[in-house]
């Protein structure tokens, strides 16, 4: 027997992967319109944020709603859970996607002439990150998703390069001074994406298995 | 993602999000009702139910939730010594006409108790009782009424290898659903529900919730209950009474989520009393 309702879990569900998809895609058009000086593709990631805003206020309330009216209880109220707090951090790459994407619209004179450091890699292995964590969930596969903060490693690696890097070009050339600053913060937001990849995974194994691996070995032993 | 999922995903939201256009079916106007002639139990109702909806009854044992839906199909009027004033009324007819015949009323209006009370019958007799004592006997109608009850009270397939077996053989949760069966077989516009729940196991209280939730779309249904998740799952309106007054009457959604009345809130989060 199905009660009734079960439907609203999986439109919640569809949701969260909507709003995953949406903001993938806004991480992937603003590095391509950094990569390719697309000053429409750029002002397109920053109107499109608007969109994955809202499905983070729609999903509290579907969420909220049906912890009220509902009482869930095992996987539900774990799905409720991980959605309610996913959703912020998907809502967060989106912020960054777009800062990403405002930056790219600052640098629209110079970008052509600019060394980009790592900036592709990185956005490469974010979206990668974030991409398996999801997969992870629809593939009902825990340990995809546990290998997600070991590969946030590198992201971060790759930061610190990017950072000495464009420092390093500051200094050759003072007049690319402030467009090296805003490559420093695009490198800033790719990892922090990355940050959020790895929240969105261990809050997958968490739904997925009902264990919290946050804080714990299991994550640390997959950063060394 | 491609834009025409997203676009059906928002659309079937807002449509859900849509305000009932239902009228309203039953309404209550300035109801007071009294026991011994002076005992007042309800103070001053007035309530809209609307059609085709489930509306819920929740409060606290004695604050006259029962009494109100059984004065619905005057089920009170066996009680000597009750009087009432104000009105109620039905698709705009008042339920207390004096050319109104009671029983007329009551072909409107299904009833399903607390305890499920099938009679000493087969199961099919069960479903045919009311249409037999009003002197319709015609087999094909009689099956056709049966399958269709029982099929609406989602039992069909569970007894329609038995149907002249003792409905006293049926599990608890089967027997309520015959009840509900029996309560719709006449084609009411209206079933009222008191605590229809209470004595079942959770796997039976879901299919008859989920029922519930199938019959709304034929039937105005009011149910009352102590069970205020049940409330919560199976309401479009809850009514929150204390004291024979009605505190708080709203969408589900607004009485669980955010009423507006500080003895509701202190209700439904169970910080009440």
């Amino acid at each position: 027997m199905n009660r009734f309702y079960l439907k609203e879990l999986d439109e919640l569900r569809n949701h969260f992967l909507l709003m995953a998809e949406n903001s993938i895609q806004a991480v992937t058009d603003a590095i391509e319109a950094l990569r390719d000086c697309d000053v429409g593709k750029a002002q397109s990631v920053r109107e499109k944020d608007d969109i994955i805003d809202q499905l983070e206020v729609d999903i509290d309330a579907e969420a909220s709603r049906y912890l009220t009216l509902r009482a869930p209880v095992a996987s539900d109220v774990r799905l409720i859970t991980v959605a309610l707090k996913t959703s912020h951090d998907l809502e967060r790459i989106g912020d960054e996607a777009s800062s990403i994407a405002k930056r790219t619209l600052r640098l629209a004179e110079n970008a052509s002439v600019l060394d980009l450091g790592s900036i592709l890699r990185m956005a490469d292995l974010a979206v990668a990150n974030i991409r398996e964590a999801i997969d992870s969930l629809l593939d009902g596969d825990a340990e995809r998703a546990t290998g997600v903060p070991r590969k946030d490693k590198e992201i971060d690696i790759l930061n610190r390069e990017n950072y000495e890097r464009f420092l390093g070009k500051i200094t050759a050339n003072p007049e690319l001074a402030s467009a090296y600053m805003e490559l420093v913060f695009v490198s800033k937001s790719l990892e922090r994406i990355g940050d959020h990849a790895a929240n969105i995974a261990q809050e997958i194994v968490f739904l997925l298995t009902g264990r919290d691996i946050r804080h714990t070995e299991v994550v640390k032993r997959s950063l060394l | 993602m491609s834009h025409s999922f997203q676009t059906k995903v928002q659309a079937r939201s807002a449509a859900e999000k849509e305000p009932s256009t239902q009228p309203d079916f039953i309404q209550v106007r300035d109801f007071n009702f009294y026991y011994d002639g002076h005992k007042q139990v309800l103070f001053d109702l007035n309530l809209d139910i609307p059609k085709q909806k489930v509306t819920a009854f929740i409060g606290p044992s004695g604050c006259g939730k029962s009494t109100l839906l059984r004065n619905i199909n005057r089920m009170n009027d066996l009680i000597d010594g009750i009087r009432h004033e104000g009105d109620i009324t039905i698709d705009g007819h008042s339920i207390f006409d004096p050319l109104l015949e009671v029983i007329s009323l009551r072909k409107r209006i299904g009833m399903v108790f607390q305890k499920s009370n099938p009679f000493p019958k087969s199961i099919y007799e069960n479903i045919v009782y009311s249409l037999r004592v009003a002197g319709r006997n015609r087999k094909a109608e009689l099956d056709e009424v049966v399958e269709r009850s029982l099929r609406g009270a989602a039992l069909w397939e569970e007894v329609k290898d038995r149907l002249q077996e003792s409905a006293f053989g049926l599990s608890g949760g089967q027997m309520q659903r015959l009840c509900i069966a029996r309560a719709i077989a006449n084609r009411p516009e209206i079933l009222l529900m008191d605590e229809p729940c209470s004595a079942l196991d959770p796997i039976a209280t879901g299919k008859v919730e989920n029922l519930i939730h199938e019959l709304k779309k034929e039937f105005t249904i009011v149910i009352v209950t102590h069970n205020m998740q049940q409330a919560a799952r199976v309401s479009d309106r809850t009514a929150f009474f204390y004291l024979g007054k009605l505190i708080e009457y709203d969408e589900t959604e607004k009485i669980f989520m955010n009423p507006g009345n500080p003895q509701t809130e202190a209700y439904v989060s169970g910080r009440f009393g």
